[in-house]
Parts: C-alpha cells; sequence; structure tokens
C-alpha cells in the first residue's frame, strides 16, 4: 500500500472544507491574474496564471477524492491509498499529483522568469521519473515541491529587499507557510503522526489567506488610483 | 543616478507618448521621447503591434503610430498590473 497521507478522524469533513478553501482561493488568484494578462499580455503572468490554474485544479480533484474515495483503516484515522484507486482504474488520484506538481513546477518557471520551456520540459521530466521510480512516493512528492517552494520563498524574499513592496513580503511569508506546510506533509504519509496533517493543512490554510489578502490590497489600490 | 526602467515602464512610456499626439504619431518622435536606442524602439514598437496595443499606419513613404483601445486600456490599468506584477514578484527584468 502506498499512502499519500493520514488524518484522523474527526478532521474528515473539516478536511473537505479546507480543500474547497484552497480550490476557491487558488481558482480566485488564477481568474484575476488572467484577467491582468489579457490587459498586459506579459508572458509571466499568464504562466503565474497557469501555475495557479493547475493548483485549483490539484485542490478541486482533491476534494471530490475525499468526499467520494476515502476509506477507513482504522476506527481513528482515514488513509488516502493511491495504489487501491488505480488499481480500480482509477486515475483521480494521478491527476491531483500531476497538477499539484505541475502547479508547482508553473509557479517556479513563472516567478524566476525562466524563458526556456526545455527547462520546463526537463523539470518535469525529472520530478515525474523521480516520483515514478521513488518507494517513498508521498514523501519524494512533497519534498520536491518543498524544493520549488524553497527557491520561490528566496525569490519573493529578494524581490521584497528590492522593491520594499509590503504585498510582496506578505506574498513571500506565505509561500514560506506552503513550504513548512509542503514539510510537515512529507512526514505526514508514514504514520508518525496523524495531527500533523491537521497542523499542515491550517499552515497552508494561513498561506492562502495571506496571498489573498496581498491580491486584495492589488485590487483595492488599483481601484482608488483610478478613481484619483 | 535614476533606475532603469522595467518593461512595462517602457512600455507605458510609448504609449503615453502616442496617445499625448493625440494618437498618432512618427517613429523618429517615439525614439525621441522614449528614450530608447533605435533598435530597441523597434522590437518593443514590433511587440505592441503584435499585442494589438497600436496600430501602424503606412501611407505614401511615412510610417506612423495609433495606439488602440486596447492600448488605451494598458494606460488605464498600469497602477493595477504594474501593482501586481510587484506584488507577485513577475517584475520584468530592467531594460
Amino acid at each position: 500500500m502506498a499512502v499519500l497521507y493520514i488524518l484522523p478522524q474527526w478532521f474528515f469533513k473539516l478536511n473537505i472544507i479546507f480543500e474547497i478553501i484552497f480550490f476557491l482561493c487558488t481558482a480566485i488568484i488564477a481568474i484575476y491574474s488572467f484577467k491582468i494578462y489579457k490587459l498586459s499580455e506579459q508572458k509571466q503572468i499568464r504562466n503565474f496564471a497557469f501555475a495557479f490554474s493547475f493548483l485549483s485544479l490539484s485542490y478541486f480533484i482533491l476534494s471530490l477524492l475525499n468526499s467520494s474515495f476515502l476509506s477507513i483503516m482504522t476506527g481513528e484515522l482515514r488513509v488516502l491509498d493511491f495504489y487501491k484507486f488505480i488499481d480500480i482504474k482509477n486515475i483521480g488520484v494521478s491527476l491531483y499529483i500531476g497538477f499539484f506538481i505541475l502547479g508547482f513546477i508553473s509557479l517556479l518557471y513563472a516567478t524566476l522568469k525562466l524563458k526556456s520551456i526545455r527547462i520546463y520540459i526537463a523539470l518535469l521530466v525529472i520530478t515525474a521519473l523521480a516520483i515514478r521510480f521513488s518507494c517513498f512516493k508521498s514523501l519524494t512528492i512533497y519534498l520536491i515541491t518543498s524544493l520549488f517552494l524553497i527557491l520561490i520563498t528566496f525569490h519573493y524574499f529578494r524581490e521584497y529587499i528590492r522593491f520594499k513592496n509590503e504585498n510582496t513580503l506578505l506574498v513571500g511569508i506565505a509561500m514560506l507557510f506552503l513550504l513548512i506546510s509542503n514539510v510537515l506533509m512529507s512526514f505526514v504519509g508514514n504514520y508518525i503522526q496523524p495531527n500533523l496533517y491537521v497542523i499542515s493543512r491550517l499552515i497552508e490554510l494561513l498561506a492562502y489567506a495571506l496571498i489573498i489578502t496581498s491580491l486584495y490590497k492589488i485590487v483595492k489600490n488599483g481601484k482608488k488610483k483610478k478613481q484619483a | 543616478m535614476e533606475r532603469k526602467r522595467n518593461r512595462l515602464e517602457v512600455i507605458r512610456d510609448i504609449l503615453t507618448t502616442i496617445r499625448n499626439k493625440n494618437g498618432r504619431i512618427k517613429p523618429t518622435h517615439i525614439l525621441y521621447k522614449s528614450n530608447l536606442s533605435h533598435i530597441m524602439m523597434q522590437d518593443y514598437l514590433k511587440e505592441l503591434i503584435q499585442k494589438q496595443f497600436i496600430k501602424e499606419i503606412k501611407k505614401d513613404n511615412s510610417r506612423t503610430y495609433t495606439i488602440t483601445d486596447k492600448g488605451l486600456k494598458y494606460l488605464s490599468e498600469y497602477d493595477t498590473i504594474s501593482s501586481f506584477m510587484e506584488s507577485f514578484g513577475l517584475e520584468s527584468k530592467e531594460e
């Protein structure tokens, strides 16, 4: 059995609500990014919009999976077993992992302003191979995304030092929270401490709240300047 | 020393120059006002035509440029676009 994560029974319903919130947050960011792309025609914004679209899709799929396919392992814990689903020809979990990884690779590609599509494909292939041949798939997935998030977080803090923009700092802190959440998630699949899953999800929620706050401030200031 | 402009600012300056000339301008005037090298200006103009921010009008042996509605929209939403790019760390390198 390959376990993606384990969560406590009491958190089951809340977890689905969390995933719907993450789906909505990432969808709002993606939609607004596409709107800004339409106005500016800047490729980085398009890539950024795609990154959040992929993340949004991954959360949407995960919320559906958790609603439909969670099986009870013990009285206390619920386990998402992705080999079982592949056996019954359900590709939901694979799609979730695919969009999740694609989202973070696209985010790295957009924020670091990489321009070569070959780098993007290389990152995708290396990540896919690492997950395919890993014995600890959950650990590999979350450690790889954590590695991407280290680079992204570093980028935001460097941008903050450069521009001294408060919103950039908020996004940087949000990325740091996402990084911590991913690192915690890498331990969740190993039966170490199911409550880590709850802590990880709470930190993730905080991260998206910060990104949405930053977006709200951009929209509000934009309207104010337009009126002036 | 003055900070170099980024891509968004250069595009804003070119579009503002065209708009301030009643929406029609010769390339030499853009070159003078936008403070770019000839090659860079040509690249920007090509990009702006491709993105439909401006239109090139050829008449006899002269070329003029006019701003489109999309270009005007870019100018009116410039602050939001710039703030979005800066906040999310997507600001282009300085030119």
